[in-house]
């Protein structure tokens, strides 16, 4: 670590006192990081149990989307109960990974600051695709085309949104990468979640294919991406807590 | 890399692109000259892997990996362009 | 901009100053080609499976483009990637001369770029859009993609004419070399990739 890195760190500890960490660690990281997994365990199975994977065409008819909600609705609103409790969790990881990051590298440029702002929005875009989603279900007996037009937003909120993502997860791995905070690898994983969530933001000139929303690189990619991404960022948060501990020892 | 031996890979890989091109630009193509065209791709996939990425220098794990994408996907994509 | 931008443990360079084996760049840059690669393989072969359901539409929809826009760009791309190579050799060899190459590299990029869009100006002006057909979808799809890839790629280059020119000076560290294999891998896979697809989107059977 770099005398100037180190200065700053002293500089955000200033400002964000936080005596746990001085000899102890920082075992709140775990927790965070189980928040998140936890987070990715609900919105997963609360995708298969509402029936969203595989994903609902974006070819479909409005009738068909209409039957879709109509048939199973306890079943689908149960699911999507669950993922209304589970996407709020991924501000667990949002937080603790801007905790980690200005451990590593402090805050220069701001680049943690980006992390936690686009992190942030994230949060908020996956908690009103879970909540758009709960109205589309909540009365399919209206108009086709309402309940399409519906299921069209909250399908939106989750897949078209990649952008911010890609910018946290960009964020995180310029941190990572000039800090060595976390092992490269750990870097370039999430260069590649970006390179991968990209495409999505594409999605909205096709209505069928790879492209559209419910395509490989719109829908499949990105899924098995972003609930692998978020075990990662858990991860890294989990190995922080035991590296802090031992740079707190030190000081 | 010798500048002599990446002037020679350049022009290899422009003389097979003409070569491609050449064949499969007629007025119709026949699915033969299509499949061609895309294994000769391939070939120029696998000399800009191993000459300009310079995997002909790394650990075999390395060139194996990459050099199964070439040789898998290149059959596949033949295979399904003759049918 | 004062403080290095960049910096990494440079042991995999270290390691390439004899005749061994070495990962060019370093191994995290291959996760990420590998798993780009991987993408573009199954939508290659998705491709192709919608073009055996439909080959005449297929064939019609190829007849729009104009192939010789194709040709010139994949020969651009090629003289790029080999300008590329041609800057990793002098980086390694520690002579200088690469920014010229990187130049040149660049606008290779810059001329594959505005090709693409005056052709896809001129086929949406034909009335080809995205959701005409499958064709058109994947034409769409799998260009539009490889741009995107293109753009990140030529913002790497111009990476590292900017920090050639500041460290034109300075005695060029070990990183900065992993910098430049980085960079040029990545523009390799955008070259590769452009080989592939050239075939399949403007060759196919008619």
């Amino acid at each position: 670590m770099s005398a100037a890195s180190i200065v700053e760190e002293g500089t955000v500890q200033s400002t964000v006192p936080d005596p746990a960490s001085a000899a102890a660690g920082d075992p709140g990281l775990r927790v965070l990081a189980v928040a998140g997994v936890a987070g990715v365990a609900l919105i997963l199975s609360g995708m298969l149990v509402s029936g969203y994977i595989p994903a609902p065409g974006a070819a479909w008819s409005p009738e068909r989307i209409q039957e879709f909600y109509a048939g199973a609705a306890t079943q689908r609103r149960l699911g999507i109960f669950l993922m209304i409790l589970g996407t709020p969790l991924f501000g667990a990881l949002v937080a603790g990974m801007s905790r980690v990051l200005v451990l590593g590298g402090g805050n220069r440029g701001g680049w943690a600051n980006l992390q936690t702002v686009v992190g942030g929005c994230g949060t908020v875009l996956l908690v009103l695709f879970a909540m758009v989603l709960a109205v589309a279900a909540y009365r399919p007996e209206r108009d086709a085309e309402i309940t399409q037009a519906l299921h069209d937003l909250g399908w939106y909120f989750a897949f078209i949104s990649a952008v911010p993502f890609v910018i946290q997860a960009l964020a995180i791995a310029w941190v990572v990468l000039r800090s060595g905070v976390l092992p490269r690898q750990f870097g370039w994983a999430n260069l590649s979640v970006a390179i991968l969530l990209l495409p999505g933001a594409a999605m909205l000139f096709f209505h069928t294919g790879p492209v559209a929303y419910d395509g490989l690189l719109t829908f499949w990619v990105p899924l098995t991406d972003f609930g692998l991404w978020m075990l990662l960022l858990a991860w890294g948060m989990w190995v922080s807590a035991d590296r802090d501990a031992v740079a707190g020892e030190r000081r | 890399m010798t500048a002599r031996r990446l002037a020679w890979v350049w022009l290899v890989l422009v003389a097979v692109t003409l070569v491609s091109w050449a064949t499969a630009s007629k007025d119709s193509v026949s699915e033969g000259a299509a499949a061609v065209a895309v294994a000769l791709a391939f070939l120029k996939a696998g000399l800009v892997g191993w000459e300009f990425m310079d995997l002909r220098r790394a650990p075999a794990w390395l060139a194996g990996v990459f050099g199964a994408w070439v040789v898998v996907v290149g059959a596949v994509l033949v295979v399904l362009s003759l049918s | 901009m004062s403080a290095p931008v960049v910096t990494r443990p440079s042991a995999t360079v270290s390691e390439g100053a004899g005749t061994a084996r070495r990962v060019p760049g370093e191994p995290g840059v291959w996760l990420l080609v590998l798993l780009d690669m991987s993408v573009f393989a199954v939508l290659f072969v998705a491709f192709l499976l919608d073009r055996r359901n439909e080959p005449e539409a297929f064939a019609a929809g190829q007849a729009d483009l104009t192939l010789v826009l194709g040709l010139v760009n994949t020969l651009v791309l090629v003289t790029s990637s080999a300008l590329v190579a041609g800057v990793v050799r002098r980086s390694r060899a520690g002579v200088g001369g690469t920014e010229r190459l990187l130049l040149g590299s660049l606008a290779c990029g810059v001329v594959f770029g505005v090709l693409k869009v005056v052709e896809w100006a001129h086929l949406l002006d034909k009335g080809v859009e995205p959701d005409t057909g499958t064709y058109s979808m994947w034409f769409f799809v799998l260009t539009g993609l490889h741009l995107v890839h293109l753009l990140i790629g030529s913002l790497g280059l111009v990476t590292l004419l900017v920090i050639g020119r500041r460290d034109a000076h300075r005695e060029v560290a070990a990183d900065r070399r992993a910098l430049v294999e980085v960079v040029a891998t990545y523009w390799h896979m955008v070259d590769l990739l452009w080989l592939v697809i050239f075939p399949l989107v403007y060759l196919g059977a008619s």
